[in-house]
């Protein structure tokens, strides 16, 4: 049995830092700890109250991992922000567009598409309730016709509006 | 590859060859625009990153758009990783860390309820909780800490990151983690000290 090089003072540092589990030790420091406690009573009584704090750690269950759905969105980001693909093919990817971006996650975002969705839902009634009206009140409404089809052909407006929220 | 964007199915069978690479090879390849390349770093690091996400954030809705958004960061600055500098795992750490902090500057400070490290008076806070519920009651405190406590904690004894990846991450030399550490599990030590003491007098 080798006596240890590490005083009971640092060996109670460790543990009130990193708990009683060995491998989340300071790598340099391990080897010595090790040979404290099999020759140190007082350090294996340490331990041993080190380690229930770490018990009621050990109790909080580990997050879930990703759903298949999730991990398809992730992968699926290149294809979707081509742009930037572009750009990388021609050595501008510094700085890239953080508008862009924000406009490319919006569109991933489970409530960001809804959003959208029901952006684009509402400028489309709203484009058949003018053009109904159209027929009673005439050709001055065209202005307005032509603002409801162009949130449809844009609806990266819509996208706009909800990143400024 | 081109300039056209692959669609995604093509990624897998792309990707195949390239799953044995190193982080760093592969890196560098998504710098370059490859699409493959991110598709393996994606499947490799996605669980691990959103694991640790979640529990910096407390919300796993939240979690998921911290690490989408450090995908799309790594997709699109992937140049920006200097391998010679730290390790491609520390360094999507620092990424996914920064969009969390990003993600709780923007939701107003909640107020911490009284009394929130307070240790628990019931004689049998064990026997009183159902094992479920001593889950949440953990995790409740846990979440109750000072934050760069609980990132500390995190990275250290749940992601089982060395001090010197974890303090590299936070931004700290060495000294400093092990102070946020000591502090925080005091802090949690004193708020269960009952369940302490009773795990303590079974075992």
């Amino acid at each position: 049995m080798t006596r240890s090089t590490m005083k009971i003072e640092r060996f109670r540092a460790i543990l009130d830092s990193y708990g009683a589990r060995s491998d989340a030790w300071p790598e340099a420091e391990r080897d010595a700890a090790t040979a404290l406690i099999e020759t140190s009573a007082d350090a294996k009584n340490l331990l041993e109250a080190g380690a229930a704090l770490d018990h009621m750690l050990d109790r909080v269950p580990a997050p879930q991992p990703a759903d298949d759905a999730y991990l398809r969105r992730l992968a699926e980001i290149p294809a979707i922000s081509g742009h930037q693909t572009r750009r990388a093919a021609r050595g501008e990817r510094a700085g890239s567009d953080d508008h862009g971006q924000a406009a490319v996650l919006s569109w991933f975002r489970p409530t960001g598409f809804a959003v959208q969705l029901t952006g684009l839902a509402a400028a489309g009634i709203l484009g058949l309730m003018l053009g109904f009206s159209n027929f009673s009140t005439g050709p001055e409404s065209i202005e307005r016709i032509d603002a409801s089809a162009y949130l449809f052909e844009n609806p990266s407006i819509v996208a706009d509006i909800e990143l400024v929220d | 590859m081109g300039d056209t964007p692959k669609k995604p199915g093509k990624t897998g069978r792309a990707s195949f060859g390239l799953s044995a690479e190193s982080d760093r090879v592969l890196v560098r390849q998504v710098a370059e625009g490859n699409e493959a390349a991110y598709a393996v770093l994606v499947t490799r690091h996605t669980n691990r990153h959103l694991a640790f996400a979640e529990r910096v954030l407390a919300d796993r809705a939240e979690a998921e758009d911290a690490v989408q958004e450090a995908f799309l960061k790594l997709w699109s600055r992937a140049n920006s990783f200097d391998p010679a500098a730290a390790k491609f795992t520390t360094w999507f750490y620092r990424v996914v860390l920064n969009q969390c902090l990003d993600c709780k500057r923007k939701k107003r400070p909640e107020s911490l309820p009284e009394g929130f490290d307070g240790v628990d008076e019931r004689e049998n806070p064990l026997g009183a909780y159902e094992e479920g519920e001593i889950a949440s009651y953990v995790k409740r405190k846990l979440d109750q800490l000072p934050e760069r406590q609980r990132y500390a904690i995190t990275l250290c004894y749940y992601e089982g990151l060395s001090n010197k990846e974890a303090a590299e991450i936070l931004g700290l030399g060495v000294k400093a983690l092990e102070s946020l550490l000591t502090r925080g599990r005091k802090r949690l030590k004193k708020a269960m000290n009952n369940q302490i003491r009773n795990y303590l007098d079974k075992s």
